[in-house]
C-alpha cells in the first residue's frame, strides 16, 4: 500500500508522519513499512474488524440537540499517532508542572487569596467566573487536592511545537477511549506493538482507584468507591460504566444514594452501605440542590454536607470550575511564575479577553481572523472560527461580546498540526489534538497517551467529537524511534 | 439628630425570635435545610445570645460562609408532618449617636483605595441584580446635577427609590429581579434593596445586600413584622454604611444585621429540599422587642 508519497498532500502544515522534505519521520518509519506490505483489501478488512468491534463493546457517546439519533460509534482511523520519548519527556513535565500549579491556584482563591491581593490574576475575573463556589471558601479538601482527575487539551503549531489550548479540570471525558483504542490496536496489528515499545496505557484505571483512595476519610480501613453517573442519558455514559467495571467498584446514580446523619450510604438490597469516596461525574450545579440548583433530580441531598463534615471524599472536589474558565486560562503561564518560580514548559495560545477594554477593541475589529470562544462552554459548541464562518455568523459574535464581554474570548487561528488518515478511500491529512490524562494521587502522573482526536471533515479545525471528530490510537515510544 | 452627646449613651438590647414553620401534606422525608439566621457581630452590634431550635430534634451544625456569615444546617431524615425551625437571639446595638457621622469622600479616594479590587463582586451584577441599561438611565435621572461624593449620592439614589416606589407587599415575589421590581416601581424591602444595589453599582459604587431585623416603632400601611433588608455601601475610609430604601434612614440602633451578600440569593435565611408530600403551608413569625427601657431615637 505505498500511498504516501504519491497522492498524500502535505501542504504548508505540519504533518505528524513527514518531515519538510517528505521523508518520514524517525519514529513513523516502521509503522510505513508495516503497512507497506498490507494489500488495500487486507487494510480495509481490518478497518472494517475494528469498527464491528467498537459497535459489538458499545463504545458509543452522545450528541445532544441532534434529531437523527443521539447515541454514536466514536469514529476510529486505523492510523496511530506516534509520539517519541523526548517529545513525551517534556510533555509529561509541562503537563506536571501545570496541574502543580493550577491545585495551589485554586488552594490560594479557596483560602487566602494572595494571587488576587498581589494583583496577579485579577480578582473581579475570578468573581465573576461562573464556577467560583463561594460556598467552598476556607473548605479544606482532604489531602490539599482539588483537580485529581485533569484532561489538558494540547495541540501544536505549524512548527510542530506543543501549546495547551485549554485545561479541563471538572469532569474531563474521554479515558475510556484511549483504553479502547489500544484494545482495537492490538487485534489489529499484534506484531507491530512487539517491535515497536509502545509504552501501556492500560494501568489508567488503577492509577485512578488508587488516586481515589488516597483521599478517603481518615480512619477508613476498606474505604467504599463508587463512580456517580447523572445516568444513561449522559453522553460519557459508556465511560462511566467502563471505568466502574476496570476499577471492580459500583456505579450509582443521585437515586442510588441516601445521607443520614451526615455520612453517605448506597442503598443496596443488603440495606445501607456506607460510602466514602465518590468519583463523581455530575457537574458542581446537580450535585446537591440542598446547595446548588434546587431543581436537580440528578443529585444527592445532603451530600454536600457530608463533605464539609469530612465523611465522604469528593474527585474532583467542587470549585474546581473557576481554574478551567477560559478566563482564568489565559492566566496560567503566570500563576506558574508565581506559585513555582518557574517557566512554563507548555506555552499557552495567545488570548485576548474582551473583558479588557484593549482587547475588547482589537477583538471586535480583528474578529474575522479569529478564533472566539465562549468562557464556560466545553465541547466546541458555543464557539466562532472567523475565517471559516460566514458575515451573519461573524456578525452575530460580534454583537455576543460586545454584549458579555466577561463571557468571551479570542485565540489566534493556530493550523494545527496534521496526520495522516485514511477518508474513502485514500490517505488525506487532517487536524488532531491530543488530550493526555492527568492523574493526581499520591503524586502526579500522566498516562503515557492519551485521546488523539482527529477533525474528519476536510480542512476542519474542531476535533471535538459532538462535532463531527473521530479519534486515533496515541503511541508513546519507550525510544525515539 | 437628637440625643445626648456629652456622655456615650446606652447600648440597646433587642431580644428576637424568628419561627419558620412548614406544614406538610402528609409525610415529609429526607429534608436537608441551610438557615443563615445567627447575628452577626461587628463595630455596631453583639450578638449575646443565639439558639436555634429544630424540630423533629436534629444535630445542628455550622460553618462560616464565603462573605462570613454564619450558616447552620442539619437534616430530617425520618418522616415528619410539620418542621418548625426556631431561633431565638439577644443583641446588643450601638446608638446612632455614638456611630461616627458619615464625612464626604469623593470617587477618586474611592478608585484608588486598597479594598477596591476585592470589592469587584459588589460592583458587578448578581443573580437579582442584573445591570441592565432601564436602571442605569434610572441613575443618570437621578443623578443629572452632577455627582457628589460617595456616601451623598448613594443616599440621593436610596432616597429616590422610597419617593417614587409603593411598598406594596404581594405583587412581588421571591422570583422578582431590580428590573421586575424597577418596572413596577413597587414591592417589598427586597426589591427596594435589589433597586438600589442596581443603581449603586451601576453609578459605581460597591454595594451589598443585608438581611436583617428592624424594631418598627412607625409600620408602614400593610408592613408585616419579618425579616428586613437593606443595603450597605462602601465609603473607603469609613467602611460599609448602611441605608434603608424602604424607611429613606441610615441604618441605626434598631438594626439587627444577620449577614451580606451579593443579593437575596446568598443569604436566604432558610433554604432547603426534601420528598415527600407536598407543603400546604409556611408561616414565617418573627418578634423583634427591646429588652431595656430605652427610647428609640425618633427617625
Amino acid at each position: 500500500m505505498s500511498l504516501f508519497t504519491t497522492r498524500y498532500e502535505r501542504a504548508s502544515f505540519f504533518d505528524e508522519m513527514f518531515g519538510a522534505s517528505g521523508e518520514f519521520r524517525p519514529h513513523y518509519r516502521r509503522l510505513a513499512e508495516r503497512l507497506d506490505t498490507l494489500s488495500e483489501g487486507e487494510f480495509n478488512q481490518r478497518r472494517a474488524a475494528v469498527d464491528l468491534a467498537f459497535l459489538r463493546r458499545g463504545v458509543t457517546f452522545t450528541v445532544y440537540d441532534n434529531t437523527e439519533g443521539t447515541e454514536r460509534i466514536f469514529p476510529f482511523d486505523l492510523l496511530p499517532r506516534i509520539i517519541p520519548a523526548r517529545e513525551w519527556t517534556r510533555i509529561e513535565a509541562g503537563l506536571i508542572q501545570r496541574l502543580t500549579a493550577l491545585n495551589l491556584f485554586l488552594h490560594d482563591i479557596y483560602h487566602e487569596q494572595k494571587i488576587l491581593k498581589d494583583k496577579v490574576v485579577p480578582a473581579a475575573q475570578v468573581f465573576s467566573a461562573k464556577h467560583f463556589r463561594r460556598e467552598f471558601m476556607n473548605f479544606s479538601v482532604p489531602r490539599d487536592v482539588y483537580v485529581h482527575i485533569c484532561g489538558s487539551d494540547l495541540i501544536r503549531d505549524h512548527d510542530g511545537n506543543y501549546m495547551v489550548l485549554e485545561d479541563n479540570l471538572r469532569c474531563p471525558s474521554g479515558a475510556s477511549y484511549m483504553i479502547e483504542n489500544r484494545a482495537a490496536m492490538r487485534r489489529a496489528f499484534p506484531n507491530l506493538f512487539e517491535s515497536y515499545r509502545v509504552r501501556p496505557v492500560e494501568g489508567y484505571a488503577e492509577t485512578l482507584l488508587k488516586s481515589l483512595l488516597h483521599i478517603a476519610p481518615a480512619g477508613c480501613d476498606h474505604p467504599n468507591v463508587v463512580v456517580l453517573t447523572p445516568g444513561v442519558c449522559n453522553s460519557a455514559y459508556f465511560e462511566h460504566t467502563f471505568l466502574a467495571r476496570q476499577m471492580g467498584v459500583p456505579i450509582v446514580e443521585g437515586r442510588d444514594l441516601v445521607v443520614r446523619n451526615s455520612c453517605v450510604y448506597m442503598r443496596t438490597i443488603g440495606g445501607l452501605v456506607p460510602v466514602h469516596v465518590i468519583y463523581r461525574r455530575i457537574d458542581d450545579d446537580f450535585l446537591d440542590p440542598t446547595v446548588f440548583r434546587p431543581d436537580s433530580v440528578l443529585g444527592v441531598p445532603g451530600l454536600v454536607g457530608a463533605y464539609r463534615s469530612g465523611n465522604v471524599s469528593l474527585a474532583n472536589s467542587i470549585g474546581t470550575g473557576v481554574a478551567d474558565d477560559k478566563v482564568i486560562y489565559a492566566y496560567v503561564p503566570k500563576m506558574i511564575r508565581y506559585y513555582l518560580d518557574e517557566d512554563p514548559i507548555l506555552p499557552n495560545v495567545k488570548t485576548y479577553l474582551a473583558s479588557e477594554p484593549a482587547d475588547r477593541k482589537f477583538i471586535l475589529e480583528n474578529i474575522g481572523k479569529l478564533v472566539v470562544k465562549s468562557a464556560n462552554e466545553a465541547g466546541g459548541y458555543g464557539m466562532l472560527i472567523g475565517p471559516a464562518s460566514t458575515e451573519a455568523e461573524i456578525a452575530d459574535f460580534r454583537a455576543k461580546v460586545a454584549a458579555q464581554p466577561r463571557n468571551f474570548i479570542a485565540q489566534d487561528p493556530i493550523q494545527l498540526s496534521r496526520a495522516p488518515t485514511w477518508c474513502d478511500g485514500s490517505l488525506e491529512g487532517r487536524h488532531i489534538d491530543l488530550r493526555p490524562y492527568i492523574l493526581h494521587g499520591e503524586k502526579i502522573t500522566v498516562t503515557p497517551g492519551g485521546l488523539t482526536r482527529v477533525a474528519l471533515r476536510r480542512g476542519s479545525l474542531v476535533v471535538n467529537s459532538s462535532q463531527g471528530g473521530g479519534s486515533k490510537d496515541t503511541w508513546v515510544l519507550q525510544g525515539d524511534d | 439628630m437628637s440625643g445626648p452627646t456629652d456622655r456615650a449613651p446606652a447600648r440597646m438590647l433587642l431580644h428576637l425570635i424568628h419561627r419558620t414553620t412548614f406544614v406538610y401534606g402528609g409525610d415529609a422525608r429526607d429534608s436537608f435545610n441551610e438557615v443563615r439566621l445567627r447575628p452577626c457581630d461587628d463595630e455596631n452590634q453583639a450578638c449575646r445570645q443565639f439558639s436555634l431550635r429544630v424540630s423533629p430534634e436534629s444535630a445542628v451544625r455550622d460553618y462560616t460562609d464565603f462573605h462570613g456569615n454564619t450558616v447552620h444546617f442539619f437534616d430530617v431524615p425520618e418522616g415528619h408532618a410539620r418542621l418548625v425551625i426556631e431561633a431565638e437571639s439577644e443583641v446588643e446595638t450601638v446608638p446612632d449617636a455614638s456611630r461616627a457621622a458619615p464625612a464626604p469622600v469623593g470617587f477618586d479616594a474611592l478608585a484608588a483605595s486598597p479594598e477596591r479590587e476585592m470589592q469587584a463582586e459588589f460592583l458587578a451584577d448578581s443573580r437579582y441584580v442584573p445591570l441592565a441599561p432601564e436602571i442605569w438611565r434610572e441613575v443618570q435621572d437621578v443623578l443629572s446635577g452632577g455627582r457628589g461624593d460617595v456616601w451623598g449620592d448613594a443616599v440621593r439614589l436610596g432616597r429616590h427609590i422610597h419617593s417614587t416606589f409603593k411598598y406594596r407587599p404581594k405583587t412581588t415575589g421571591v422570583t422578582t429581579t431590580a428590573t421586575d421590581a424597577l418596572k413596577l416601581r413597587a414591592g417589598v424591602c427586597q426589591d427596594f434593596a435589589h433597586v438600589m444595589l442596581g443603581m449603586c453599582r451601576c453609578a459605581g459604587l460597591p454595594a451589598r445586600y443585608v438581611s436583617g431585623y428592624f424594631l418598627n416603632v412607625d409600620r408602614l400601611p400593610g408592613e408585616v413584622e419579618a425579616s428586613h433588608a437593606w443595603v450597605e455601601v462602601f465609603v473607603p475610609g469609613q467602611g460599609w454604611l448602611g441605608f434603608d430604601p424602604t424607611h429613606n434612614r441610615s441604618s441605626d440602633e434598631r438594626y439587627i444585621k444577620v449577614g451580606v451578600g451579593r443579593d437575596y440569593a446568598d443569604i436566604s435565611p432558610v433554604s432547603g429540599t426534601y420528598r415527600g408530600a407536598p407543603t400546604l403551608s409556611l408561616d414565617v413569625d418573627v418578634k423583634v422587642s427591646q429588652l431595656n427601657s430605652l427610647t428609640a431615637v425618633p427617625g
